[in-house]
């Protein structure tokens, strides 16, 4: 779960990467902000859900702020 | 007014609690939001209030709380409403603990929803700081074209057939995100 979780997360980079220089995240911390450690813009983390959810078949923003790594795998075991 | 759309509630200033009148006041005094207005100053909270009780006189502006999952987020508001034209200028601010979280979109969503097919705009203008790459970008996703620049804001405007060209719900909007990323 963690590994597809950071999977998303580096397509997304990647994607962003095409116009800036940034690298991919080789560990994935619970405690990273998606914000200010992964710096994901609006879209980004609109994008990131739409990942999840086909995924998973969660929406993680469904029903709360979330803000942090560990709180999207917390919500994505929640399911399970 | 109050209109459910999808996940969210928006209601109007005018029927929302002083305690929520309150706590809107305090995200559009906030550091975070007021560094993106047009007039970034404080409002105190008698000309808060003061402007919440005439805004009944008023038919050129709505200004509406929105609430998810009946907690308050954010503020959304027409102003310059002009009927015989169908336009009017927009914006929205959150609350700090909400930027960042991916909800502006939704939120941007619904409220354009209700301007355009509830409202019966043609044509909704808005400005952006210019330095603000988040709404920029998103503003660019829905489609809004640049009307006029100067050194700090860019007035955008979407009109209505362009908006009729997007999906009409918003998880189907959010899925298209990624294709139109790829383009």
């Amino acid at each position: 779960m963690e590994e597809k979780l950071m999977a998303f997360i580096n397509l997304i980079i990647a994607e962003r990467s095409e116009q800036e220089n940034q690298s991919q995240i080789e560990e994935l911390k619970s405690d990273f902000s998606l914000r200010d450690d992964l710096h994901l813009s609006s879209l980004e983390l609109a994008s990131l859900t739409v990942l999840i959810e086909d995924e998973f078949e969660v929406d993680v923003f469904e029903d709360g702020i979330v803000t942090t790594v560990g709180e999207i795998l917390a919500i994505i075991k929640g399911k399970g | 007014m109050k209109a459910q759309k999808g996940e969210l509630k928006f209601v109007n200033y005018t029927s929302m609690s002083e305690e929520n009148l309150t706590e809107i006041l305090k995200y559009r005094n906030s550091p975070e939001v007021r560094k993106w207005m047009l007039d970034t100053s404080e409002i105190s909270v008698k000309d808060h209030f003061s402007f919440i009780d005439r805004l009944k006189d008023y038919s050129d502006r709505v200004y509406f709380g929105v609430y998810k999952k009946d907690k308050l987020i954010g503020g959304v508001y027409a102003v310059d409403i002009d009927s015989s034209r169908e336009n009017c200028i927009w914006g929205f601010y959150l609350s700090p603990r909400m930027i960042g979280t991916g909800v502006g979109l939704e939120v941007e969503f619904e409220f354009l929803k209700i301007l355009f097919e509830e409202l019966g705009m043609k044509r909704v203008s808005g400005f952006v700081h210019e330095s603000n790459r988040d709404s920029l970008e998103i503003q660019d996703l829905f489609g809004f074209d640049t009307l006029s620049q100067n050194d700090t804001y860019i007035k955008i405007a979407l009109n209505r057939t362009n908006w009729l060209s997007l999906v009409r719900d918003y998880k189907t909007f959010k899925k298209n995100i990624l294709k139109w990323k790829k383009n």
